[in-house]
Order: structure tokens, then C-alpha cells, then sequence
């Protein structure tokens, strides 16, 4: 977070702290309290690989027939062995996908880059997954992104079954 | 089953046999209709992913069965420990159903209320629907089963048994609290799973970005096939309802953020965390957390909460999650792990009650950071004779024994990149700094010495905050102000965050500053203060960011002097 984008959160800082807002800052220092909010970006563990990317086009989002770049990197324990990169298309007929190309590993920091091309609007997601074994461990890490343009359609949520309650009807199987 | 309904049998004829005016009992005005459910739980295996072919049937374990009517809820009962359900007068010859909410409801004490619903689906709560059958004349026996959908390569048949696999994990730890607190009162969760909640931020349906807890919604569930489920990583869930437990019980003065196990963090994420992932640990009586994800849900990682001779935490300290959930867990269980080239005997065995109470108790009403340290001293205090086990504990992963909630006396900061230790030990060598109102405290520095590995580095790492204690005798008016101190970097922007214990204000304005002129780096507000100890947080805002942040990048070493000061 940026302060740029948190002064949104001003509010919240204070109700949060009825005590102390009542000596909020100077008026001129008002706008850029922010809080240091807990928990909203709470992610689960990352394990002994851990991976981020960037992607960039020049669009700056994904565009159909736009290749795209994809910059991937992967920390692992610099006694990693058999680290490895995959890629998977959850539409594979809607992306082309180079195979990725490894442009530096430096103790423990893999970096890649990868080139899609979108086909369609909705090009789904790309699924890269780094594996290694390490402490003698298969040990595995995954990134998902999406490639789908601005002008892909949302999924619409359905409507509420028949009903007083929006119930989810899962078939299950019964036996005496 | 054949016992249950056999049970209802005779209470309903012993129920028909008070007259007395015939020696012809009358005939039962109902049937009983009993049952057990189950559901598919797919084993995690570390290393490999979800084992479909080892599937076994578990009991769904406190849900709601409901005898239905069309649209009309005849009755509603909750299946007991192993899955069992049973109706009791039920009338004859009429159309039911049985449903099953994935819903786990206890009213009085204790009490919970926990549900699995559809976040793409408006919320809709997931069941089980049975079919539509006549009761007859004679006790039934229905016994449902959700199946995991998955058909032997792929999952081409509703998931049903998913919502049951969740609320599963609730029902362990439930049972685990309850044996520190029997009459707790659970705040309301709901768990937000859906096949389309991939692992991506965005503004679509289903781009829910990770399993994570956020207090305002619930946990949040990725269900993705191929991509991330965690339906049946029940560390992953036990982890979320960890931080559900911080929020709900005790407190967390966590800032959230990247974090992975040997990394050197704030000590607020690293203890956060630790609490998650040890929680799980205990919940589910296993030390070994897996995360499951990609093609055919075949592949994973991994970590064991017991240290083994062939893991090597690079970083163990206060700092540390690996470190704090290790030792949490061994504070809870038995055993000796075995790190490398040591032998950390753990032979203290608390159990969770005292680890609960600690919690709840010290953790949350503590003036200092939630952390390790209020946490330990909290169990020191409660248990003075268990002291010096608890001292080997924190001393075998290189936390010095604990003496206050501040840590007073650490003597492990780490291992910095790009200085060396001693030259960061100058600057950084007690993880709180004291200041007396009406003084200065010179030189507290913000440090992007720990922050250098990518391709994280950010807002959490070790020292790029600084702590600084302080009590007010006097209430009223203060005014609080770090200003720069030469040399620095680059223009630096001092930010404060003031923390009097769960109450915090920050005040983070823009400053207006030069290499030249470090005295008008400055940040200064006033705030009513009422008598009591203080923690101020102390940060250069750019040594948060993540080192190759392409516009604000990391300045590096920023001392400020501190002041507080009543007018």
C-alpha cells in the first residue's frame, strides 16, 4: 500500500481509535493519516519456494493478439536442486505460451520471463508453477495470472434458488 | 444405526403405554428416520498433493440435517460425534426429504455458528438435497454421503463433499478451545469457498487473490481445480481460523504482508503467523502443515512444525516464523526435535489450555506489540515452575529468555544483508527503544538491512519499523515528532504510528525534504493522550516498500530523533 491509495482508510483509523481521534493530527496532516491496518491482506504461508511476477504488455494489461511479457521469480533455498518451471493455460486454446526462458539464477533467485499472447478477451489464467526438492523434500509453488482484457465479461453470480433461503442444492448420495 | 432406531422405537412405545385401559398398546403415531453422514475427505500428502486414491469416508461431525417438506422444515436435529442423525415421530405415509446445511449451529454455551457458502452464488449456503421419499409405516434408515466429485482424473461430478471437508477443521478446533474454555461463545464465520475462487486479485467473480481471513467477510477459500484448492488442506484452513481466533479472542498488531519462513520479519507478522500455523499443528494433531495446488491437485509444499535434522531455519530468533512456530508447538506438545547439529529437548508438554490463556489473557491486553514476548512472559507468570523449560525453548531457537513483554535483554538481531552484523548492532541492539517524555532519543533507525532478499523485501520486514516505548504520567495534549538526522539517503519521510495498546493512530503526512535539508524531513502530530505506556512505531515510509519499487524504492539506513514532549 501506498500512501496514495490509503487515505481511504482515515475513517476507519478512526473509529477504530475514538480515543485518540479526538486528537487527530494538524488539519493539514489530516488527509495523509492512514491507519496501520491488520489482517485485510492476510495471505496463507508460503513455503520454502516462494514466487512473484510481473506482467508486462504495451498495453499495460493483457490485450487480444498483444504479446505479453511475463517476468517471473522464484526464491528458493540456495540448495534447492531440480528447480524447475511449468506453465499451464486454463484455456489453452485461447493463449499462445512460449516456453519460458531463464534469464538469471543467482544464489537461490531464479528469474524467467515468459511471452503470452492473449487470443481471445477472456484468455482465463496462466498457471506457472515452480517445483523443487528441497531438504529432500518435492516441494512446489504456484502463481496464477490472469489474462483476461478489460473487456472480458465478469462472471454474473447467479440468482438465489426458489425459496425463502438462497440455498445450494448439492446432489449427494443416499443409502439404507 | 440399527441400535439408534431400535432406541426410538422403544421410547415412542414406552411413550404410547401410560393408560393403561387396554392391554393393546396403541399404535405409534410416527416413524423414527435416522442416518448417518458422511463425506469424502481426500488425504493430503506432502510432497505429492491430494491422494484421491486413499478417499475415505468421514463423519460429518455437528451439521444440520433438516427433514423438509417441499419447502416447509419439518424438523431440524445435529448429527452427533461420528455423523449420526435421527428423527424421532415423524408422521407415516407422507413425502419427505432429508437436507444437510453445511452449517455447524450450537445455541447456549458454548455456542458457534459456522457456515460455508458461495461468494459468486450471493452468499447461497451450500446442502446436501436429498430425494424426495415416503416415509411408509416402519423406522427408516437413510445414510447420505457428499461426494468429492472427483471421477479419476479430474473432478467432472459436483463437489459436494468440499463445504463438509471445511467445516470438518472448524469442528476440530472447536473441540481443541473447548478443552481450554468450555463455555466459549464463537463469533459468527462464514467460510467463503467456490470452485471459481482462483488465486488472483482482481475485480472478477471469484478473484478472491489467496486464502486469507479478513474480519469484515470471513475466510476466504480458493476451490480453483488446477490451479489452488484448499477444500482439503486442512493446515490451510486451521491456519485462517487461527487468525479468526486472534481477531475474535485476543489481538493482533500484525501488519500483514509477504511473508515466507525464513524470512526475517516485524515481529508482529512473524508471531501472527507462527500462532496460525502452530494452531493448525495442534487442531489437527499434525506437525506437518501441506499446501496442495496445480494440475490434478498433484503437487505441494510442505514444512514440519517439529524441527528435523535435515531442515536448517537460516534465521531462528523473535523474528522468526519458523522459529515461533516451532516453539509454540513444542510448548504445546512432547517430543524432541532434532535440528541440525543440535538437540532442543523438549520435554514440557503445557498442553493448550495454558497457551489459550496466554492468549487471551496477556496478548490481548498487553501496552507492548503483540509478539512472542507478552505471549511467553505471560506463560512464565502463570507457570513460574515450568520456567526454565520454557527458557530452553526459546533459547534453542535463539530467543533469550524471556523476562518481560518487551523483550528486554534479546541479544539475536539477525543476520543483515549488505552491512555487517556489528555495523547494524550499532544502530539496531534492543528491539524497543525507551523515551522519557520532555527528552530526545537520538538515533533511532529505520533499516533496509533485512529487506534486500527479492523478490520480496516490503512492509514487513525486520527493523525497517522501530519501537519505541514510553509512558505518560501526565494526561492531556502531547506532541510527538521524528525529524532526520545527517546523513541521509534521499529525501527521507519519517512516519509515526502510535500504538496505546489494541488503540492506534497513524500520522503519516508527506515530507518536504532534501539530502541537503535532513532536519525538514520531519513528521510531528499532537494527540490527546490519556496516562499509561506507550509504543510508538517509527518508520522511513519508502524502507516498507519492496526494494524494486520502480518509483519509491527502499532509501536505506534513516535515523530520526524521537521526541514527546506536553506542552
Amino acid at each position: 500500500m501506498t500512501k496514495r491509495t490509503s487515505r481511504s482508510l482515515l475513517v476507519a483509523a478512526l473509529l477504530a481509535c475514538p480515543l485518540l481521534a479526538s486528537a487527530a493530527p494538524r488539519l493539514e496532516e489530516r488527509d495523509a493519516v492512514r491507519a496501520a491496518v491488520p489482517f485485510e491482506l492476510r495471505a496463507k504461508p508460503t513455503g520454502p519456494i516462494a514466487i512473484d511476477y510481473r506482467l508486462a504488455g504495451l498495453a499495460g494489461e493483457p490485450a487480444v493478439g498483444v504479446p505479453q511479457t511475463l517476468h517471473v521469480r522464484a526464491r528458493v533455498a540456495p540448495d534447492a536442486r531440480d528447480v524447475r518451471i511449468e506453465v499451464d493455460a486454463s484455456v489453452p486454446a485461447a493463449v499462445l505460451v512460449a516456453p519460458p526462458t531463464l534469464e538469471a539464477s543467482d544464489a537461490g533467485t531464479y528469474r524467467w520471463t515468459i511471452t503470452v499472447v492473449p487470443l481471445a478477451a477472456d484468455a482465463g489464467y496462466l498457471h506457472v508453477i515452480v517445483s523443487a526438492h528441497v531438504d529432500g523434500v518435492a516441494q512446489a509453488d504456484a502463481v496464477t495470472v490472469s489474462l483476461r482484457s478489460a473487456a472480458a465479461p465478469a462472471a454474473a453470480p447467479r440468482g438465489p434458488d426458489a425459496g425463502e433461503e438462497n440455498l445450494i442444492a448439492l446432489p449427494v448420495r443416499e443409502s439404507p | 444405526m440399527v441400535r439408534l432406531l431400535a432406541v426410538i422405537s422403544l421410547l415412542m412405545l414406552l411413550a404410547g403405554c401410560g393408560g393403561g385401559e387396554s392391554s393393546a398398546a396403541p399404535a405409534p403415531s410416527g416413524i423414527g428416520i435416522g442416518g448417518r453422514v458422511t463425506f469424502d475427505r481426500v488425504p493430503v500428502v506432502a510432497g505429492e498433493g491430494l491422494a484421491y486414491d486413499e478417499t475415505t469416508p468421514q463423519p460429518a461431525r455437528g451439521v444440520t440435517v433438516e427433514l423438509v417438506q417441499g419447502t416447509t422444515v419439518l424438523a431440524s436435529t445435529t448429527t452427533d460425534a461420528a455423523g449420526n442423525y435421527a428423527f424421532g415421530n415423524v408422521a407415516m405415509n407422507t413425502d419427505v426429504a432429508l437436507r444437510v446445511r453445511a452449517e455447524m449451529l450450537r445455541v447456549g454455551t458454548p455456542s458457534w455458528d459456522f457456515k460455508v457458502v458461495d461468494n459468486v452464488n450471493n452468499e447461497a449456503l451450500y446442502t446436501l438435497a436429498g430425494a424426495v421419499f415416503n416415509t411408509g409405516t416402519s423406522d427408516v434408515t437413510r445414510n447420505l454421503h457428499a461426494e468429492s466429485g472427483w471421477t479419476g482424473a479430474a473432478y467432472t461430478a459436483p463437489r459436494s463433499a468440499a463445504p463438509f471437508a471445511i467445516l470438518d477443521v472448524a469442528y476440530d478446533a472447536v473441540q481443541l478451545i473447548l478443552t481450554a474454555a468450555s463455555d466459549t461463545a464463537f463469533p459468527a464465520l462464514e467460510f467463503h469457498w467456490s470452485t471459481a475462487n482462483v488465486p488472483v486479485a482482481g475485480p472478477g467473480a471469484g478473484e478472491i487473490g489467496s486464502t486469507r481471513f479478513r474480519p469484515s467477510v470471513g475466510i476466504l477459500l480458493v476451490g480453483a481445480a488446477d490451479q489452488d484448492t484448499d477444500e482439503y488442506d486442512r493446515h490451510v484452513i486451521a491456519h485462517e481460523l487461527g487468525h479468526y481466533l486472534e481477531h475474535s479472542f485476543s489481538r493482533s498488531d500484525s501488519i500483514a504482508g509477504p511473508h515466507a519462513l525464513s524470512h526475517q520479519l516485524d515481529m508482529r507478522v512473524a508471531f501472527g503467523e507462527a500462532w496460525g500455523s502452530a494452531f493448525a499443528a495442534m487442531a489437527l494433531g499434525d506437525s506437518i502443515y501441506v499446501d496442495t495446488h496445480s494440475a490434478g491437485q498433484a503437487l505441494a509444499f510442505s514444512f514440519d512444525l517439529e524441527q528435523t535434522p535435515n531442515r536448517n531455519n537460516p534465521n531462528p530468533g523473535w523474528f522468526s516464523e519458523e522459529s515461533l512456530q516451532s516453539l509454540l508447538f513444542d510448548l504445546y506438545d512432547n517430543g524432541r526435535d532434532v535440528p541440525p547439529g543440535t538437540f532442543v529437548v523438549d520435554d514440557l508438554e503445557l498442553g493448550f489450555a495454558p497457551l489459550w490463556e496466554a492468549f487471551v489473557g496477556e496478548l490481548r491486553t498487553t501496552h507492548a506489540l503483540t509478539s512472542v514476548f507478552p505471549f511467553v512472559h505471560a506463560l512464565k507468570s502463570a507457570h513460574p515452575a515450568e520456567a526454565p523449560l520454557i527458557d530452553s525453548l526459546t533459547t534453542s531457537q535463539r530467543i533469550a529468555a524471556v523476562t518481560d513483554e518487551y523483550g528486554t535483554g534479546q541479544n539475536n538481531f539477525g543476520n543483515p544483508a549488505g552491512r555487517t552484523p556489528e555495523e547494524v548492532f550499532l544502530d539496531f541492539n534492543t528491539v524497543y527503544d525507551t523515551l522519557t517524555v520532555g527528552a530526545t532519543l537520538e538515533n533511532v533507525c529505520s533499516l533496509d538491512d533485512y529487506n534486500t532478499i527479492p523478490p520480496f523485501g516490503g512492509e514487513n520486514k525486520l527493523a525497517s519499523r522501530r519501537f519505541v516505548r514510553f509512558t505518560v504520567a501526565n494526561p492531556g495534549v502531547h506532541t510527538i515528532t521524528a525529524r532526520a538526522r545527517a546523513p541521509i539517503n534521499a529525501a527521507a519521510d519519517p512516519d509515526l504510528v502510535l500504538h496505546f495498546g489494541a488503540e492506534k493512530i497513524a500520522s503519516e503526512g508527506e515530507s518536504a525534504c532534501s539530502v541537503s535539508t535532513p532536519e525538514s524531513c520531519v513528521e510531528t502530530f499532537s494527540p490527546t493522550l490519556e496516562a499509561g505506556d506507550y509504543v510508538l512505531e517509527v518508520y522511513e515510509w519508502t524502507n516498507t516498500n519492496p526494494i524494486d519499487d520502480p518509483v519509491y524504492p527502499p532509501i536505506g539506513r534513516t535515523c530520526f530523533d524521537v521526541t514527546v514532549t506536553r506542552p
